[in-house]
């Protein structure tokens, strides 16, 4: 319980500082559920009064009835009632969507900050679920369990507290059979339902996986025909989600059902005790319909909360979950930034990196030195761990042992900004996103006018091709760049890199799927492009050496370990 | 069969049709009813799981035998040697944890498990180093000394010279290319 209580509190220290707005929240909430009650309550008592009155009259007995005050009563608390819920609902759901941007912001900070190798760890459609179902569930937390129960509590005390006022033993029984029941739907539901809704949240993982491996291994599975085998583990997977989701909702129907039995008892012994209180003359006939009107009102409370509550799994699964993301030691502060516009030296000391679990080779104990504005290149079977080295080089993965040092400051230390602004690498697997070419190569600097982004496109010999292209640069390249061929990908994306004004660049293998006549201008153009610029080219294969211009360093790297090659 | 061109002249396309994952805008393509085929790309997909996980791709109910020995054919003999976990080794989503060489390797290891009578490669060794893709290209040429059909998209010169017949793409026709 204790430990239940420790993972929620990070999200619950979150909504303490908002906890003015969470409590004017709760305060219309519970407005709203009072002037319901008073309404039910005052016209019980108002009918009942009218009708005494009535009779009384009808009998020849001198009576009267102000039906002025009760009357205008129940237009106020109708009127009330009415528009207590409306500012509710507006007020509570703007703190719902200003939490849920506080909460998405603090996460997605979280998942900037973590290294490739972190990243990598999991699947992309994690990182999503994190960023969206997680924090959805969360949104739970304030709308479902913290202010509703809340509210019904202070409900119960209010309404206990005024049947009081004339009948003490009936207010008496509805304060502990209506306790009683809280009990039962706020701590009974949760622990009742805590597995399967925590179940319910790794289910829901699970199937997401599938049907992302399912549309991603498409041509995989249509080539082999196993696309029907792989339907029917979704399939079976989510027959065992549905069980799961039936199980908890018949648990919930249950919690449900016994509110009402015990409320619907209470009504009676509240109707049977008042009753008494009547014939012995204690209370007036109107006393009693509205102290049992004001009874069966209160059900109106508790029904929501069994639902609410079965579900506290499935937040605490979803807070596990983030805990495991934010409650990691943020990587050290990382603040120190470059001078501007100077050229940057590369300089690697006794450089080593080990992976925990992956079958990449580490790297081990790797030096080299690179002059300011200088080119290398890295030749490498795959498998070396060029990809392991280029990331430490970028500063997005630590190194083990050593130090890489970059225009003389350790390159780990550096701010988000100086590495965004001074770096610029080329991947092996390009990214683009699902937006028309222009889009994709201003993301890089979305200042460019359309004549720099025709001159990059000339410099990768994309021109002609994207000239004669009916929507020209406004084409869509399609969701990760599916429209185009493999090269015109990697081309595009390098265009993109030409776009910025970096001082150090990673090219890795630039050339990888791209014919021989098109390499050459790619190349002349980088040559061009890359004066003034400190650069390392990652390369395979040795044929592709002579296309690089200008290179005075060459090493070579195999199993992790780099060795000087001698320059031609 | 070797289908060659320069970047973008539409190879990936003709595979993709061949495969029957685009549809002709006009004209036909038959192909032997419910034949399986094997794929195999640049960039192999690769699921989040386990060596079998991946493996079962191509062939669902195959053994843990067959499916080392798919392996070792492919050349991941001495790294799956190197596994603790062996065939339950998890690798990552973009083939994290495995460099592009390992990969290939594993696809092929698919495409040896399925035994399907035809292949389709869209530049399998675009990515790979020298070893790596000496190795693929003599595995694939003993695919074909087995009966099986390749058809193959690339620019490498080894490849086209093995290739029985060479079709090229120029201008955007298709035209026999003289070996």
């Amino acid at each position: 319980m204790s430990s239940i209580f420790r993972d929620f509190l990070p999200w619950l220290q979150l909504l303490v500082r908002r906890r003015q707005r969470f409590l004017v929240g709760a305060l219309l909430v519970w407005g709203t559920l009072i002037a319901g009650l008073a309404l039910l309550g005052l016209s019980g008592w108002f009918i009942t009064a009218s009708a005494l009155t009535g009779i009384a009259l009808a009998l020849g007995i001198p009576a009267r009835l102000d039906v002025y005050v009760p009357g205008g009563g129940i237009r106020f608390f109708a009127l009330a009632r009415t528009i207590a819920r409306y500012i509710e609902r507006l007020y509570n759901h703007n703190t719902v969507l200003t939490l849920l941007a506080d909460l998405r912001y603090r996460v997605f900070g979280y998942l900037t900050r973590l290294d490739d190798a972190r990243l990598h760890g999991r699947r992309a459609s994690d990182w999503l679920s994190r960023l969206t179902a997680d924090i959805d569930t969360l949104d739970n937390l304030y709308l479902r369990l913290l202010v509703p129960p809340l509210v019904t509590l202070l409900g119960v005390v209010a309404v206990s507290f005024f049947v009081a006022i004339w009948l003490p033993g009936v207010a008496m029984l509805m304060a502990i059979t209506l306790g009683f029941l809280w009990l039962v739907v706020t701590l009974l539901a949760a622990t009742w339902g805590f597995s399967q809704s925590y179940q319910q949240v790794v289910d829901q993982q699970s199937l997401r996986r599938l049907v992302v491996d399912q549309v991603q291994a498409s041509a995989e599975l249509m080539s082999y025909q196993t696309t029907q085998w792989h339907r029917t583990l979704i399939a079976s997977q989510e027959q065992q989600a549905f069980s799961n989701q039936r199980r908890l909702g018949r648990k919930a129907a249950l919690l449900n059902c016994l509110v009402s039995v015990i409320s619907g008892l209470m009504v009676l012994a509240v109707l049977w005790l008042a009753s008494l209180a009547f014939n012995q003359h204690l209370v007036s006939g109107s006393i009693v319909v509205m102290a049992v009107l004001i009874a069966l009102g209160m059900n109106e409370g508790f029904m929501t909360l069994p639902a609410s509550f079965v579900k506290l799994g499935a937040s605490y699964a979803a807070v596990c979950r983030l805990n495991e993301l934010t409650g990691e030691p943020p990587s050290a502060v990382s603040a120190v930034t470059l001078p501007h516009d100077s050229g940057l030296s590369i300089q690697v000391n006794q450089l080593s990196l080990h992976y925990a679990q992956t079958l990449e080779p580490a790297l081990s104990r790797i030096d080299f030195q690179l002059p300011a504005g200088k080119r290398a290149v890295i030749t490498g079977s795959s498998g070396a761990g060029k990809s392991s080295l280029a990331s430490v080089l970028m500063g997005r993965l630590k190194a083990t042992q050593g130090e890489v040092m970059v225009g003389g400051v350790p390159v780990w230390q550096l701010s988000e900004e100086s590495r965004a602004k001074h770096f610029a690498m080329l991947t092996q697997q390009v990214d683009l996103f699902d937006a028309s070419l222009a889009e994709n190569l201003r993301i890089v600097n979305p200042a460019a006018s359309d004549n720099m982004l025709w001159d990059v496109l000339i410099d990768v010999a994309l021109d002609s091709w994207v000239e004669q292209l009916p929507k020209g640069l406004a084409t869509a390249v399609g969701e990760k760049g599916q429209q185009l061929s493999g090269g015109q990908g990697r081309r595009l994306a390098l265009a993109r890199l030409m776009l910025c004004n970096p001082q150090l660049v990673i090219l890795d293998e630039p050339f990888a799927g791209v014919d021989a006549k098109t390499a050459q201008h790619v190349a002349a153009s980088l040559d061009k492009w890359l004066v003034n610029r400190t650069a390392i080219f990652f390369v395979h294969q040795v044929s592709s050496l002579n296309l690089l211009p200008d290179v005075e360093y060459h090493w070579h790297l195999d199993a992790g370990k780099l060795s000087q090659c001698l320059s031609e | 069969m070797a289908i060659s061109g320069v970047s973008g002249s539409g190879k990936s396309t003709l595979l993709a049709l061949l495969a029957g994952f685009i549809a002709p805008s006009s004209g036909e393509y038959r192909r032997q009813e419910n034949s399986h085929y094997a794929w195999l790309d640049q960039q192999p997909c690769l699921l989040h799981g386990s060596l079998i996980d991946n493996l079962c791709l191509a062939s669902p109910r195959a053994s843990r035998e067959e499916m080392v020995a798919a392996l070792q054919r492919a050349g991941f003999g001495p790294l799956l040697n190197q596994l603790p976990d062996g065939l339950d080794t998890l690798i990552g989503e973009r083939a994290v944890g495995l460099s592009g060489g390992q990969a290939q390797r594993l696809a092929l290891a698919r495409v040896y498990l399925s035994n399907a009578p035809l292949v389709l490669l869209d530049e399998p060794t675009a990515s790979l180093d020298h070893e790596t893709e000496q190795f693929v290209m003599s595995a694939l040429l003993e695919l074909a000394q087995e009966g099986r059909t390749l058809v193959i998209a690339t620019h490498h010169p080894a490849v086209i010279a093995a290739a029985q017949r060479h079709l090229a793409f120029d201008n955007g026709e298709l035209v026999e290319a003289v070996t």
